[in-house]
């Protein structure tokens, strides 16, 4: 069963039709990008996905089970992580406790006055700085972080949550040449936990860890397939008239 | 405030100017005036609460002018037992809540032997708590009021609803022939109790109350009742709404064309209701008081000379609507119990000799304490305003407070 | 590549804490009992200011109402003893912690977990209403003494013990701010804290987490009105007098001007700005030139603090990381090095 179904979703902002009728079906522990030129519908599409907005037709399945008009939080609670464009970690926090937050986001309200939990989510939180090359940032501020490792933090931060899909936006965004390859380097071992549906505009980077995509264009779905598929495209050759 | 009524400190000492000549001297954190003949030690120390500003600033500047010259007569004689009264002055600011916190200064800071102040109820109920509760001192409160205040050590010089209302309401009713009254009220302790007892003896004189209305006090928007006044036929308004309302409220029932249509009473109504309102809104009210300019009385008249000789510019008269005549009152009555106890300052002894303390010359007449009751008997003249004077028409002597009985 | 595990935490913060705890502790000892008497109305305003910050400096709700839950309780206070004679220490304390904390939840409720989520401007106006609306009521209600309020004859007491203002009323009320203090400390540095610290910086990411960031702004606030209470009520007998002004905007504006002066987010900032601002107002109160201008100098005061100096008098003293604090542990201090719970970096040093 596809772990992620979206059917004929669309999304108007007043006289802007950003998505229209949009269908999209994403397997667990694949990664699936979403590519497409500028104001195709890509960001809105993740976002529609996430819950930060709610889609205006169209159904949204998740693991079985209809979250179109689902809060994100409870998406959340549910293994839908979203990592946003913009980088949000908590600039003013340290590395850990940044991460140490989205750890705890599940404890009661009880248990987190008391701080039951600190003692135990310390290794977890260990790990997840080392995994993503963080350890020796754990004590400076988030804020205070190069670009790309603030990206890296993010994905750390959304991945506490075990989700079984997670949604990236744009995750190269401002990196460096190694940055991104290092990036890369990272996500591809998460494929074993976790689905992913990747917004990029690096189109390199999207066929070196993607195994499916799907092309945008005008809040319409252009294409859909594997990555040779869409490279052998004409359709999609068509759209894009340069190779970025 | 303009800087003749500003009591900064420069207004202040030019306000005593005369007590200046005649050795005061202002001294010390807060306000002191004492005699300059005086050493600090073995002085009575003697506290004043007032309302030097804010909305009552008029009443309140008054009656600390006479608190001044009741203690300049007594300094100029050589003090009680040779000892002389140090005036302690504290601002209540009009605002119970601040008062609250001034008046503690009063007595933790100066630890004066006895104050005296308060102008509106709502003061009173404020500070006596602070003064007699707290700080276990000696208050008394100058000012008419509503009556039924009997808690210990605390005495009222001031005229009571018996006092004001006994002999003023049937004169209004069987004489002058008014039958339908209103009583517009502010919303506070004062007019709520004073109603009781006016409609009381307005009923059983067979008179009808019409409409009894309370206000915030900070109203001042009354066309809805001044329009009911004016159609249901109302012939007399029984006026207990104070500033900062009352303004409005008499020009409003002015514009209507009331006065041409019925009399009105304000019984804290005297010579300084001209700082209040306009002369035109004054005129052919009716008032109660234990004191008039226009009275035939020399002690009064010499009163009035000197304190006028000590305050030549000042516009807040020595009257008795403003509690300066029971502020004289109240400390020459002190004074009374301070030579009773042969100067035993201490609050227990001094209250019980103001249980028994009587002078025999004071604004408007001689008074007493009547013991056991914390009150004042006094003389009541009934007057009306006209061109800016108050006429007299009639009077009653030592007129009995009958509270705490 | 900072090595981060070696730098040394800062404690100014605790410092300061150590510092003014003497401070306080001495102050009947060295002054007059007329001005302990006013130092321990500057402790309970420092509670009712405490109550703002918790709110504003630690969850992001602006409140212009803190002084509708001290008002409240006060009122409480004042009836149970004018009316039922009840004036036991005992009962008074909880009750209007109690009242408190009813009120403040049942505004947070409506304030805050509708349907949508509340502005910042929203839950201030909204505060600001309650506030003023519950002014007027009490200011027309007759049995709670309308305008005049209501003066509050006897003492509390403590068994039989009269608690009459002074050094002792003076220790009890610094015995209740230092417990409300140790309690919202222990809040704002657990993981709660943490949670709360996130909230300041970016609700909506929050949410994604998981976290239902109104009801932890609900749990604060409530928390908060709960102190605010306990001072009302003890602000009522220590001042002998409760009227419509003590719930009504002016003094909730006055908590947030102690907050923001003092330097919000601290809890210690909240107490310093209360000092200041009262302290001030105190020595231009012999100052008659200048008593009627107070409160254009409070209202200037306030302009440059907030134009110039945001994070108030703490900002100058203790940094924004130290302020902001750590949750978990610092690298070397883990719990299993040396198999003991090793020194816990969590009492908000960076």
């Amino acid at each position: 069963m596809a772990l992620l179904e979206v059917r004929g979703v669309s999304k108007t902002f007043g006289s802007l039709k950003a998505l229209g009728g949009v269908d999209v079906t994403v397997q667990p522990n694949t990664f699936h990008g979403l590519i497409g030129p500028n104001g195709s519908g890509k960001s809105t599409l993740l976002k529609a996905i996430a819950g930060a907005h709610f889609a205006d037709g169209g159904t949204i399945s998740f693991d079985g089970m209809d979250v179109t008009t689902m809060l994100p939080a409870d998406r959340s609670r549910r293994g839908l992580s979203l990592k946003f464009q913009i980088t949000a970690v908590l600039l003013e926090l340290s590395v850990y406790d940044n991460i140490l937050l989205a750890f705890q986001a599940h404890q009661p309200v009880w248990g987190l006055l008391r701080s039951l939990s600190r003692r135990n989510l310390h290794p977890e939180v260990m790990a997840a700085l080392a995994r993503f090359q963080l350890a020796d940032r754990a004590d400076d501020l988030a804020g205070e972080l190069s670009h790309g490792q603030q990206q890296w933090l993010e994905i750390a931060m959304a991945l506490t949550q075990k989700p079984k899909l997670l949604l990236l936006d744009e995750p190269t965004g401002g990196m460096s040449p190694e940055e991104r390859r290092a990036t890369g380097d990272l996500l591809v071992p998460i494929k074993q936990h976790c689905a992913m549906i990747i917004v990029e505009h690096d189109l390199d980077f999207i066929k070196d860890i993607c195994d499916r995509l799907t092309v945008l264009d005008n809040g319409q779905v252009l294409d859909d397939g594997t990555v040779a598929e869409i490279e052998a495209s004409t359709k999609v050759q068509e759209v894009y008239t340069t190779r970025v | 405030m303009r800087s003749n009524d500003s009591m900064t400190r420069r207004g202040f000492l030019r306000g005593s100017s005369a007590l200046a000549a005649a050795g005061w001297t202002a001294a010390g954190a807060g306000w002191v005036l004492k005699p300059t003949w005086a050493n600090a030690a073995g002085s009575i120390k003697m506290g004043i609460a007032t309302d030097i500003t804010g909305a009552i600033a008029p009443s309140g500047n008054a009656n600390w002018q006479a608190a001044q010259l009741a203690v300049k007569q007594i300094n100029d004689a050589g003090g009680i037992l040779g000892k002389p009264v140090e005036l302690f002055l504290e601002d209540t600011a009009s605002d119970p809540g601040t008062a609250v916190g001034n008046v503690r200064r009063l007595v933790q800071s100066a630890q004066v032997d006895v104050i005296l102040g308060g102008i509106t109820s709502a003061m009173r109920e404020a500070i006596k708590n602070p003064i007699v509760r707290r700080g276990k001192t000696l208050y008394i409160y100058p000012q008419l009021y509503e009556g039924q205040e009997c808690t210990e050590h605390l005495y009222c010089t001031g005229p009571t609803p018996a006092q004001q209302c006994a002999r003023l309401l049937p004169y209004l009713i069987n004489e002058k022939g008014y039958k339908r009254f209103a009583l517009p009220s502010a919303n506070y302790i004062w007019p709520q109790l004073l109603n009781k007892w006016a409609r009381r003896v307005i009923e059983e004189n067979g008179a009808e109350v019409v409409m009894e209305e309370y206000f915030p006090l900070d109203q001042l928007e009354y066309s809805a009742t001044v329009a009911k006044i004016m159609s249901e036929g109302v012939d007399h308004v029984f006026n207990t709404v104070i500033p900062p309302g009352l303004q409005a409220f008499m020009k409003q029932l002015y514009e209507a064309g009331y006065y041409d249509k019925g009399g009105q009473t304000c019984v804290y109504f005297d010579e300084n209701s001209v700082n209040y309102v306009a002369a035109r809104e004054l005129e052919g009210v009716y008032s109660c008081l234990d004191m008039f300019h226009t009275i035939d009385d020399a002690y009064s008249a010499q009163l009035i000379s000197e304190y006028n000789a000590l305050f030549p510019d000042t516009k807040y008269l020595f009257s008795a609507g403003s509690a300066a005549t029971g502020m004289y009152r109240g400390v020459k009555l002190y004074e009374q119990a301070v030579l009773a106890t042969n100067g035993d300052l201490a609050r227990d002894a001094t209250s019980a000799a103001m249980e028994n303390a009587a002078i025999k010359e004071g604004p408007g007449g001689p008074s007493r304490i009547i013991p056991g009751t914390g009150h004042a008997e006094m003389n009541m003249y009934i007057a009306q305003s006209r061109g800016g004077k108050w006429d007299i028409i009639s009077s009653e002597a030592t007129v009995p407070p009958q509270e705490c009985a | 590549m900072a090595a981060s595990g070696t730098k040394k935490p800062r404690r100014v913060m605790l410092i300061l804490e150590i510092l003014i705890l003497i401070g306080l502790l001495v102050v009947p000892l060295v002054t007059s009992d007329f001005h302990t008497i006013i130092a321990t109305r500057m402790l309970l305003l420092a509670m009712l200011a405490i109550s703002f910050d918790l709110c504003w400096g630690y969850s992001g709700i602006m409140t212009f109402g803190q002084a509708l839950f001290f008002g409240v309780a006060g009122y409480v206070a004042a009836l149970l003893a004018n009316k039922a004679g009840y004036v036991q220490i005992w009962g008074i304390v909880p009750i209007c912690m109690l009242v408190g904390l009813v009120s403040s939840f049942l505004i947070g409720w409506f304030l805050l977990l509708g349907k949508r989520t509340p502005t910042i401007i929203f839950v201030a106006l909204g505060t600001l209403t309650a506030s003023y609306a519950a002014e007027r009521l009490v200011a027309g209600w007759q049995w709670v003494g309308a305008g005049n309020g209501m003066s509050v004859w006897d003492f509390m007491k403590v068994g039989s013990y009269e608690l009459e203002p002074g050094p002792v009323f003076y220790y009890v009320i610094l015995g209740f701010l230092i417990v409300a203090y140790i309690a919202s400390r222990w809040m704002v540095r657990s993981q709660l804290g943490l949670v709360l610290a996130g909230m300041r910086q970016n609700e909506e990411r929050l949410a994604f987490f998981g976290y239902r960031v109104q009801r932890f702004k609900a749990l604060v606030f409530s928390f908060s009105g709960m102190i605010a209470g306990l001072s009302g009520g003890l602000y009522a007998f220590h001042e002998g007098f409760i009227g419509p002004g003590s719930m009504g905007i002016g003094l909730s504006t006055y908590a947030v001007l102690y907050g923001l002066f003092g330097g919000v987010g601290t809890l210690l900032g909240p107490i310093l700005g209360v000092g200041a601002i009262e302290t001030i107002a105190f020595i231009l109160s012999d100052i008659d030139a200048l008593k009627p201008y107070w409160p254009v100098i409070l209202g200037v005061i306030m302009l440059i603090v907030v134009a110039y100096r945001p994070t108030g008098i703490m900002g100058l003293i203790v940094t924004d990381r130290e302020r902001i604090g750590s949750f978990g542990y610092r690298v070397g201090d883990e719990p299993d090095a040396g198999g003991k719970d090793a020194k816990e970096d969590t009492d908000g040093t960076a």
